[in-house]
């Protein structure tokens, strides 16, 4: 077995109660896949039965960790959540998540769980040094995250564990739940928690004396050494300097406010939490496991109305403007607050927080009334009223029903103008800032396998300026081959800021695994295979290049005001989406692999299961 | 090689609690990734945020080496460095009892996990960016808290002034 592997899968059946190990498939193959979204979105597509639904006991829920998960390479704590969508219900489901769980579980002696099945009872595993439990979860069942951790942890004696778990959005199902572990992280996209929840599976835990061999351990170490000052360097290491990355966007126009609505407004909103952040909230860093960084971090509020307060919060701002800024709430200790509330109930603030900004300015506009709202007043920046509609959301209850549904169909459900308002692709959350006017990231977002997420690296996202839709399908398409083969090996995308490239992933892989003649071509390769396998599962399950146009009107939209004012994707959508599939080596009018480009990967075999 | 009076010293208060030093150290000197076959520890009080690394400090008088039956602990008195002889060991975990840090720790198959400076050349000093680790002459250890003692007294007297 290569280097960086522990060699074991474990196979759990939540239906018949029973746990398994199976070895990790051969090295041939391993090369091919190597890790995480590589080898689970391979499981996926082998195993998910035709004709399952996302929330049906077969579909399998993947967690798994790559080869360098747990050494000594920077940001070195990827673990993957793969499934069938909960959220767009017809697409793959990808989620990354970090903190320390993978780590944890390859210490455990497991590369990765494999849960199909539903149990009848609520649930959760223990997985520990080379052994796996289903112990009952009653007493956890309907608690959030946090509390959960904290139960599950006493409950197995073991308080350095780490426990990936689901809250209440995950127990009652909802597109856009999550699965949080370590307080600050959240497999957040692909409705995982949804899936989890369907499973009645609430948390798993890991803890392990073990140890991943490395087969050049001298190589590794100078890899390393060299590339972690670069990372820590460029990402600035401490969180009040991360902190400050919030403001910048606001200063660029991206920070997602009031519903896309007031893209200049994001300015105030990032410089008064940046603001607060050097006074009275103070952030700690709480890295993941090898992380030279800490991007995630505590935010301590010291003094005011909210004072003791403690969000633990992740370091990309998405959370922040979904749950907060699209709502135009702006104080930052409630900002800390509301994002910490959606972090608890286990859910996708990217996501379920553009369904709750969309009735905010339904209501603002009379298109919905309090008699719609159940009494609530959905006035921009309300935090409490925020709350409240929040809560009733993860319950389905009352006017939450219609906003459980995503905000696509809840604005199908709202009527009149509403759809015009919705923010979405595909009818579900993506990586959520106001990226209008960055045509790249646009394009990144739109056409990515796994529903709308970052799949490639536009490097436009944080341009200042609006850039150009000249050249993006080319760079996304390449560069999708890049993030997707980072995507497979277990290290933080954020460790590339610095310098660091698919060459020196290759050299730390090629120190870990001990695999001789790796090439950059064949890492190339590794990331196509998986935006081909997804692109294959994804028409298989009925996606047309009409869903990769399903970018919603306010999307495609031109701001009325800030950085990205006058720019609309709108003209330029199906030519890039079109020219996207060229470069793939798809049919530019549908989207469908060529034969000639599934066999250049070795994945003739998959031809088959095109419509 | 010899570590010329060098010291590895800690700062908790600068500890993030990574672990990348525990990793590190147990891939460059055990081959393999680990939080426990590591030469140093790294103990997480979350709800606290308070980290603390813990480490071999080479004492002048180890205690672990006053215990060790077969005197398989040694003080070099070349190096400085406190050495473990393999061959003299017996695996009695006496010396992991006597560690006032508890400091030293045991390999399943028998060896003790103890720190001997990479002979030199500390790889996890490398690996721990946020600076808790730093490896110094014994001047320089307790430089940093003078520098900064001095600079509390300036500013005091300057506002005197
Ligand atoms: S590398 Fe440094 S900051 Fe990280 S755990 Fe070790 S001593 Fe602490
Ligand atoms: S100096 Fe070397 S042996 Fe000692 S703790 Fe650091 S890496 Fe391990």
């Amino acid at each position: 077995m290569a280097g960086g592997y522990s060699g074991k899968l474990l196979r759990v059946d939540l239906t018949a109660g029973t746990v398994r190990d199976e070895p990790l498939p051969g090295d041939d193959v391993l090369r091919k896949y190597v890790g995480c979204v590589g080898l689970g979105v391979k499981t996926l597509c082998e195993e998910l039965p035709p004709g399952a639904k996302p929330l049906d006991p077969s579909n399998p829920l993947i967690f798994m960790t790559g080869p360098l998960t747990g050494t000594p390479v920077p940001g070195a704590s990827n673990c993957c959540v793969i499934t069938y969508n909960a959220e767009t219900g017809f697409t793959a489901g990808t989620a990354h998540t970090h903190g320390q769980f993978g780590p944890q579980l390859k210490y455990a002696g497991y590369d990765g769980i494999v849960v199909t099945g539903a149990s009848p009872r609520p649930v959760f595993l223990w997985v520990h040094d080379g052994k796996a439990e289903i112990r009952d979860a009653g007493k956890v069942w309907g608690k959030d995250t946090h509390e959960t951790e904290d139960l599950v942890k006493a409950e197995v004696g073991e308080p350095r564990a780490s426990v990936a778990a689901i809250g209440p959005a995950g127990e009652n199902l909802l597109g856009g739940a999550s699965i949080e572990n370590d307080k600050h992280h959240l497999a957040a996209a692909g409705g995982v928690g949804a899936v989890m929840g369907s499973k009645k599976l609430k948390a798993v835990a890991a803890f392990g004396h073990g140890a991943i061999p490395v087969a050049r351990p001298k190589d590794l170490i100078e890899v390393t050494a060299a590339w972690r000052p670069a990372s820590a360097a460029a990402r600035q290491n401490t969180p009040a300097l991360i902190t400050k990355r919030w403001a910048f966007f606001g200063d660029i126009g991206v920070l997602a406010t009031k519903n896309l609505l007031a893209p200049a407004q994001g300015k105030d909103i990032g410089h008064k939490y940046a603001d607060a952040c050097l006074t009275y909230i103070k952030p700690v860093g709480k890295p993941c496991l090898s992380c030279p960084v800490a991007c995630s971090y505590k935010a301590k509020v010291t003094s005011g109305p909210r004072q003791g307060l403690v969000g633990t919060l992740g370091g990309g701002g998405e959370s922040m403007e979904g749950a907060a800024a699209m709502v135009g709430v702006s104080d930052p200790a409630d900002v800390v607050w509301i994002t910490d509330l959606y972090d608890r109930l286990g859910m996708n603030a990217s996501s379920v927080g553009c369904a709750i900004s969309l009735a905010f300015e339904c209501y603002e506009r009379g298109l919905l009334t309090r008699e719609d709202t159940d009494g609530l007043e959905l006035r921009w920046g309300n935090v409490e009223v925020a709350a409240a509609l929040v809560k009733k959301v993860v319950a389905r209850e009352g006017f939450g029903k219609v906003l459980a549904e995503g905000p696509k169909k809840a604005a199908e459900l709202i009527g009149g103008e509403a759809p015009k308002y919705a923010v979405h692709m595909k009818g579900a959350g993506f990586n959520l800032h106001d990226w209008r006017g960055r045509y790249a990231k646009m394009l990144d977002q739109t056409v990515s396998g796994a529903g709308p997420r970052h799949e490639s690296m536009a490097p436009d996202g944080f341009s200042p300026t609006p850039t150009k839709i000249e050249g993006a399908a080319e760079t996304i398409a390449k560069t999708q081959r890049s993030k997707l083969f980072k995507d497979c090996v277990g290290s933080c995308m954020f460790m590339w800021t610095g310098g660091a490239s698919v060459a020196t992933e290759m050299r730390a892989l090629a120190a870990v695994t001990g695999w001789e003649g790796l090439t950059e071509d064949e890492m190339l390769a590794v990331g196509s295979r998986v935006a081909n396998m997804e692109r294959v599962f994804n028409m298989a399950h009925g996606l047309t290049i009409a869903d990769d146009l399903d970018m919603s009107p306010r999307m495609q939209e031109a701001p009325a005001e800030g950085p990205a004012k006058g720019h609309s994707m709108a003209p330029y959508l199906k030519g890039a989406v079109m020219d996207y599939y060229r470069f793939m080596g798809w049919e530019p009018e549908t989207g469908r692999p060529l034969p000639q480009t599934l066999a250049r990967l070795g994945l003739e075999h998959m031809a088959t299961q095109l419509p | 090689m010899a570590n010329n009076g060098r010291a590895l010293v800690l700062d908790p208060l600068k500890c993030t609690g990574c672990h990348s030093c525990e990793v590190a150290c147990s891939t460059a000197r055990e081959g393999a990734s680990s939080l426990v076959r590591s030469r140093i520890r790294v103990l997480a009080f979350e709800a606290d945020d308070f980290n603390c690394p813990i480490v071999c400090q080479q004492c002048q008088t180890p205690y672990c080496a006053l215990v060790c039956p077969t005197r398989a602990l040694v003080k070099n008195a070349d190096t400085g460095i406190v050495d473990w002889v393999q061959s003299k060991c017996v695996g009695c975990k006496m010396c992991l009892v006597a560690c006032p840090f508890g400091a030293l720790n045991m390999a399943d198959g028998g060896n003790v996990l103890k720190c001997d400076l990479c002979q030199g050349d500390p790889v996890c000093v490398r690996f721990c960016q946020p600076g808790a680790l730093s490896y110094g002459t014994l001047d320089e250890v307790g430089g940093g808290q003078r520098v900064k003692f001095a600079q509390t007294m300036k500013q005091a007297q300057l506002k005197e002034v």
